[in-house]
């Protein structure tokens, strides 16, 4: 075991990032309670506490352990932390307007933002079972009670309450899973646990099953087929903007615990039935997701199981798992939270009556009646479907080229098929925004330029990184490299 | 005369089991919320027995002083949980006047 020490400068520098947000977090609220007039402050507040946030987790923390080894900083989280803190940004955007639309601006809406944020970029770094159960935790809670902020609609305390008691069923799974991982290795860190693994111990099944509910519980978060029912019923009545952030953040940090757990069993004897476990999840999820996001009326339905899809594809390049990996998974995360987040910001803006259904059809020529919001949801949706020049579809791209350089020819074939059935249901909406005619009239819209920023700051990215990528794959190349 | 520690193992992992079994079929909230807490009250169960075993095993009393504290822990989290779902139950009651889960029907597919 390593020994605890007390932690040191460098630690605490490691959790600078962590350390703003929370502290901002709670100055939000007490601004809220004793100031009620300067209430409006907190978007501007939590906009520069991300900010802030994000330049000292590019620039300010060290890379390597600290914690005695609780926490690991690389190159690799610090993009994937850029990512979570981007996603959070764009829901503070565009949340000033839809708070204020609906009259439940409140302090704690970002407070509880700011640290569910901390939870995420927490669970990144985490290299500790415990650490990242209690990541998990202080995100769930967080989520659970946002999915819920909008209290006045039946519809957003219902979903609410289903996320919150499929969570917490998932969330006691993952702690016996840990429990069984440490009965079994005598220790919860996740280094110790790969040099016991790689001695080539017999792998108890008991640890086996302690990391298949681990990983079932990740799927979960990341709402990946048998475990994604929640996601379509929380994201309909969840306040649009904060399913900004509920569709990219907490996938991302999930997706790096997955890839954690599964470099774990991969390399061992029985990695042949694992990837073949996680080929299964991820075929499931693309099938699943895109059939039934085809016959969604509703656009956050439809995004909530594109979403599922999208998870899908991200799972291809884990079926063989090697430092390559993480190329296509990072630059599919960017591409994910940039063009999802970008979608909920506009459809939050264009949509007024929340807790009522959002039909696509309301969207009917709005295309020419909002041509700014208009175009950036053609693009959103262009780069959610794959197609070039986006970085949707480099992210695709990727992820298909790496599938066929390792012989899983059959599993991009399986991907490409249902992208097509994808591209449908996005240029549907396209189609809609365009060439039909107008059937609603923009009452009771809120378009404030907080909102516009944030739609084109997702649209902007998508559009010059999918043009340009030359200098991003750079930059995440060394990220990667200078990681391992 | 001593209990041995696969005994409470046993114990913990037939709680977990009703707790899951009680999730899954009870139709009131509160009791769904029940039975997960149980669920996580077993894992601490298993997880201070299971301290014990990695104890002598590896002859370090470390490993059951790290499953006592996770212990800690889970109880905090377990507690964090409670406060956020019996408000999000209070929430939902004063809305509907119901908390059974098959009423709450609103969003489906």
């Amino acid at each position: 075991m390593t020994p605890l020490t007390h932690p040191t400068g460098s630690d605490l520098m490691q959790l600078a990032p962590e350390l703003i947000l929370t502290g901002a977090g709670v100055l939000i609220l007490l601004v809220d309670a004793f100031l009620p007039g300067l209430k409006r402050l907190a978007t501007p507040l939590a906009l520069a506490a991300i900010a802030l946030a994000a330049v000292l987790a590019w620039f300010g923390v060290p890379v390597g352990v600290s914690f005695g080894g609780l926490l690991e900083s690389t190159g690799i989280t610090a993009i994937l932390g850029l990512a979570i803190l981007l996603a959070a940004f764009l829901c503070v955007l565009a949340s000033h307007g839809y708070l204020r639309r609906e009259e439940i601006f409140g302090g704690e809406y970002h407070a509880l933002l700011l640290w569910c944020t901390v939870g995420l970029l927490l669970m990144t770094r985490a290299t500790e079972l415990l650490t990242i159960f209690l990541s998990l935790e202080l995100l769930s809670v967080c989520l659970y009670s946002l999915a819920g902020y909008h209290r006045r609609l039946t519809v957003a305390t219902e979903g609410a309450l289903k996320y919150f008691l499929m969570g917490a069923f998932v969330s006691a799974f993952a702690l016996l899973g840990i429990v069984f991982v440490f009965g079994q290795a005598g220790t919860t860190r996740v280094a110790e646990l790969t040099a016991m693994l790689e001695s080539g111990v017999e792998i108890d099944p008991l640890l086996t099953l302690g990391i298949l509910a681990l990983v079932a519980a990740f799927g979960f978060k990341m709402s990946l087929v048998p475990f994604h029912a929640w996601s379509p019923d929380t994201y309909q009545g969840a306040p649009t903007p904060f399913v900004a952030f509920l569709s990219v953040a907490p996938k991302v940090a999930s997706a790096v615990v997955l890839i954690r757990l599964l470099s774990l069993v991969l390399p061992g004897p029985t990695g042949a039935r694992w990837s073949a476990l996680v080929a299964l999840l991820a075929v499931l999820a693309m099938v699943v997701g895109n059939l039934l996001a085809l016959v969604q009326q509703d656009i956050k339905r439809m995004l909530a199981y594109s979403g599922i899809a999208h998870m899908g594809y991200l799972l291809i390049p884990l079926v063989a798992l090697d430092e390559s990996s993480w190329w296509p998974v990072v630059v599919y995360l960017l591409a994910y939270t940039l063009m999802n987040a970008g979608a909920f910001v506009i459809i939050a803006l264009l949509y007024a009556r929340a807790g009522e259904q959002h039909l696509i059809s309301e969207l009917s020529g709005w295309g020419y009646r909002f041509p700014l919001l208009g175009i950036c949801l053609t693009i959103c949706m262009l780069s959610l479907g794959g197609i070039p020049p986006t970085l949707g579809f480099l992210g695709k791209y990727l992820v298909f080229t790496h599938a066929i350089e390792h012989d899983l020819l059959w599993l991009a074939v399986v991907g490409v098929g249902t992208a097509l059935i994808g591209v449908f249901y996005y240029l549907r909406v396209v189609y809609t925004l365009y060439m039909k005619a107008e059937v609603r009239a923009p009452e009771g819209l809120l378009i404030d330029s907080w909102g516009r920023v944030a739609a084109v700051i997702a649209t902007v990215g998508v559009l010059i990184l999918g043009m340009w990528p030359g200098r991003l794959l750079d930059w995440i190349g060394r990220a990667i490299a200078s990681s391992f | 005369m001593t209990v041995p520690v696969s005994w409470y193992l046993l114990l913990a992992v037939m709680l977990f089991a009703i707790g899951a079994a009680g999730a899954l079929t009870r139709r009131n909230g509160i009791a769904i919320f029940l039975s997960i807490e149980l669920m996580l009250n077993a894992a601490n169960l298993s997880l201070v027995a299971y301290g014990r075993v990695v104890a002598e095993r590896t002859m370090d009393l470390a490993s059951a002083h790290t499953a006592q504290i996770i212990v800690f822990f889970v109880l905090a989290v377990a507690a964090a949980e409670a406060a956020v779902g019996l408000a999000l139950f209070i929430a939902v009651y004063r809305k509907r006047r119901t908390i059974d889960v098959d009423r709450l029907n609103l969003l489906r597919w």
